[in-house]
Parts: C-alpha cells; sequence; structure tokens
C-alpha cells in the first residue's frame, strides 16, 4: 500500500510504502475491543478502599440490652447498618488487569493501524521537527494539514521543541514509537506516523 | 473504527448468573440448591458417599504401584526428525545428539532422555546419539545410511553421589563441556552405557571437582565407546 507523504507545511514530499502485513489487515472490531479493555483494565491504579466492621475503630459494647427496651436488638455502633459503620463487602486495594496473549496485543495493534489505513486516516509526515517551539505557529500547520483530532507518532526520539509545542493543543497527543498503543490510535480521528515511524513500525513486525 | 464501535464478538462472554435476588430471576428463594440439609449448605463435599452402601473405592481391593525409578523418556519419531533437517532446524552434518534435538525444538525439556521411534520416514543420513532407540527406528536410520549410538544420559537430579577418584578427570570435562553446551557437537562425554552402569550424573560430578585438563582425554575415551 503506498501512502503519500507530505511536509508539516503541507506540501508533497513523495511517497513511502505501508507493508499490507501491518497496514492491509481487515480490521476486527473483537480483538481491538479485547485490547481496550485490556489497556484500560490494566492502567486503574487498583487503590479504592474502604473499612469493613472489623476495622473500624470505636467501642465494641453492646449499645442496648437485648431485651426488655421495645426498640430492635442491636449489638454495636459499628454494624454496617449505622452511621458511621463499617462498609459490607466494601472494595479493597486489587489488581483489575485481565490477561491478554502477548500474540493477540500484537495482532491488535496491527488490526488498530490496519482500521486507520482503511479509513483513510493516515497522514505520513516526512518529519515532526520545529526551529522554534511556538504553539500557535503549529496550531495553524495543523489547521492547513486538517488535524483536529490526531494521534502524532514520531521515531524512537521525538523532536522536544515539536513536543513542547504540541502539548497543548486540544485533541493533539505525541508519542514515540515505542508508546504507540491501541486504545490512543482508536481514541483520536487521525493516526499521524513520521517517515520514522513507519520504519520503525516495519521492523517491529518483520 | 472509533472506540464506540468496538464490539467482542456475539457469545465471547457471558453474564454472570445472580443467585438469591428474588423471584423474578429464577434462581431465588433456594439458589438453586434445594431444599434444606447438608448439601444445601456451603463447604459441604460429601464426595463417594453412597448412602451407607460400602462405596466402590473401598469395596475394590487396592491394585498396582507406582515405580519409583521408573525412567521418563522424550519420545522422538524419525519422522520428526526428517521434518526438522527439511526445516532446517537441525543440521544433518553434525551429531544429533539430545542437546542438538532440544536446540532444534523437537524436544521441549530433557527428561530422563530421549528414546527415538520408528514412525514416519527418514530420508537425510544422521549419525544420532540417544538414550534409547526401537528397532524400527534403527532400521529406518541405517536404511538412510545413519547410525545410531545409544549413549547414556545423566540423572536429572544432583542428588547422585560425587564421583569416584578415577571418574574425576572425565567430569571435569563434562563441566567444559557444559559451559559450551550451545554447539551441540561438541564433545559432550558422556559414559557409555554398557561400561559404566553406575557413573554418577555429570551435572553433580562438574560441581565436586574443576579440572580444567582432562578435556582431550575424555574424547579420546570415547572413541574407545
Amino acid at each position: 500500500m503506498k501512502a503519500d507523504v507530505t511536509t508539516l507545511e503541507a506540501k508533497k514530499a513523495g511517497t513511502v510504502d505501508l507493508p499490507d502485513s501491518v497496514f492491509g489487515l481487515e480490521p476486527r472490531a473483537d480483538i481491538l475491543h479485547r485490547m481496550v479493555r485490556y489497556q484500560l483494565a490494566k492502567r486503574r491504579a487498583g487503590t479504592v478502599s474502604v473499612k469493613g466492621r472489623s476495622e473500624i475503630v470505636g467501642s465494641t459494647a453492646k449499645i442496648m440490652r437485648q431485651k426488655g427496651s421495645g426498640r430492635a436488638r442491636h449489638s454495636t455502633r459499628k454494624v454496617n447498618l449505622f452511621r458511621g459503620g463499617g462498609k459490607q463487602f466494601g472494595p479493597k486495594p486489587r489488581d483489575h488487569s485481565i490477561s491478554l496473549p502477548k500474540k493477540i496485543r500484537a495482532l491488535a495493534l496491527r488490526h488498530a493501524l490496519s482500521a486507520k489505513a482503511k479509513s483513510d486516516e493516515i497522514v505520513v509526515l516526512d518529519n515532526a521537527s520545529l526551529k522554534e517551539a511556538k504553539t500557535g505557529a503549529l496550531r495553524k500547520k495543523f489547521d492547513k494539514l486538517g488535524l483536529a483530532s490526531a494521534l502524532i507518532v514520531d521515531g524512537a526520539e521525538v523532536d522536544e521543541k515539536f513536543s513542547l509545542a504540541a502539548r497543548n493543543i486540544v485533541g493533539i497527543d505525541v508519542l514515540p514509537v515505542q508508546g504507540i498503543n491501541v486504545y490512543d490510535i482508536l481514541r483520536r480521528d487521525k493516526l499521524v506516523l513520521t517517515k520514522a515511524a513507519v520504519e520503525a513500525l516495519e521492523a517491529r513486525f518483520k | 473504527m472509533r472506540l464506540n464501535e468496538l464490539r467482542d464478538n456475539p457469545g465471547a462472554t457471558r453474564a454472570r448468573k445472580r443467585v438469591g435476588r428474588g423471584i423474578g430471576s429464577g434462581k431465588g428463594k433456594t439458589a438453586g440448591r434445594g431444599h434444606k440439609g447438608q448439601k444445601s449448605r456451603s463447604g459441604v463435599a460429601i464426595k463417594g458417599f453412597e448412602g451407607g452402601q460400602m462405596p466402590i473405592h473401598r469395596r475394590l481391593p487396592k491394585r498396582g504401584f507406582h515405580n519409583l525409578f521408573a525412567k521418563d523418556f522424550n519420545e522422538v519419531n524419525v519422522g520428526r526428525l526428517q521434518a526438522a533437517v527439511d526445516k532446517k532446524t537441525l543440521d544433518p552434518k553434525k551429531t544429533v545428539t539430545v542437546d542438538a534435538l532440544a536446540a532444534a525444538g523437537i524436544i521441549r525439556r530433557v527428561k530422563d532422555g530421549v528414546r527415538l521411534l520408528g514412525q514416519g520416514e527418514l530420508k537425510a543420513k544422521l549419525n544420532i546419539e540417544v538414550t534409547g532407540a526401537s528397532a524400527g527406528a534403527v532400521k529406518s536410520v541405517e536404511k538412510a545410511g545413519g547410525s545410531v549410538t545409544i549413549v547414556e544420559l545423566p540423572k536429572r537430579a544432583s542428588k547422585s553421589k560425587p564421583a569416584a577418584d578415577e571418574e574425576k578427570p572425565k567430569a571435569a570435562a563434562d563441566k567444559s563441556a557444559k559451559s559450551d553446551s550451545k554447539k551441540p557437537a561438541a564433545a559432550k562425554a558422556k559414559p557409555p552405557a554398557k561400561t559404566e552402569s553406575k557413573s554418577a550424573s555429570s551435572k553433580a560430578a562438574a560441581k565436586t571437582s574443576a579440572k580444567s585438563s582432562a578435556k582431550s582425554s575424555a574424547k579420546t575415551k570415547k572413541k574407545d565407546s
């Protein structure tokens, strides 16, 4: 599959070959769904915690006598049906991650790239570097390129000025190629790859 | 494809059964456990109980035994060797040792040794060193022009006693051979099966002594075998 290369100034700069084994698959929604679920589950901190009846600090004394008061029988103030009491079966810190085979995960990334390629939402840049880290100037360039919601993936090292200029633009994410992932690709409308990123992806899936 | 268009295949997941959640759920009052009694409680497993009748696992006599000294071999068919040669994972020019088989991915984990079996067809000429071979396997290897040598593998565990004095040089050679065990052709001096039946494992022996000189002597011994 051939793709046109553009510069940041929206000028043409030749073509690049996107290998079919990475960009030419028929995207499968189920694999992408599992991968997104995997990513979102894995990133959860899992630190939520509440106290149970045994962990509440307080008196263990029975608050009223068992019989004769004319009221319901009760034990202590820490019981879960009282205000200030413990929570029954409350959340405890735990790992939320689910497992997904490595080969499926690798496949999911290829399917995500293919999905973008299929809907013609991949833009290939010759490079993503700036002389000056100016957000306003970069934003105008993105407008010209038609990038409102996009993930920009550069080679192994992202140009520092570029990432500084882009980081406060709404809807634009910048990642080095080793950080490329299914969720971030699908989250944005366009996927912008630099030539270096295409080469790195090609090498990665060889 | 956007995030809101993702979905798993129909039937890929099944909803959890929620028992004891009211009449409408169909699994309300007794939650699928029937009425009262031992079996309706949690933590109960009345395994093998037959209502007081002598259960089958006590009615029948004990039988059989477990052989602690049984050898568990990796079984390799000659057809598998041919497939590996065709795929070029196995080098037919070098001696096919147990390590070579492991390196070629034919054996996943070396157990007590490798026994060569005769299923399949072998065309390549191979010189094979394994722990055992069936008559059919030997026949098909020799038909293809190769040879089968039977060697004894060291014991798996390192529990066995250290080698006797006269065996020490050989053990040292073992260690040096192990250090470059990546090359399967390297002389991995193994005691021949017939001569020394109780020779200690090379692993254990290698721990006890660390002499580097005797590699050559071990090689000559191997030739003798």
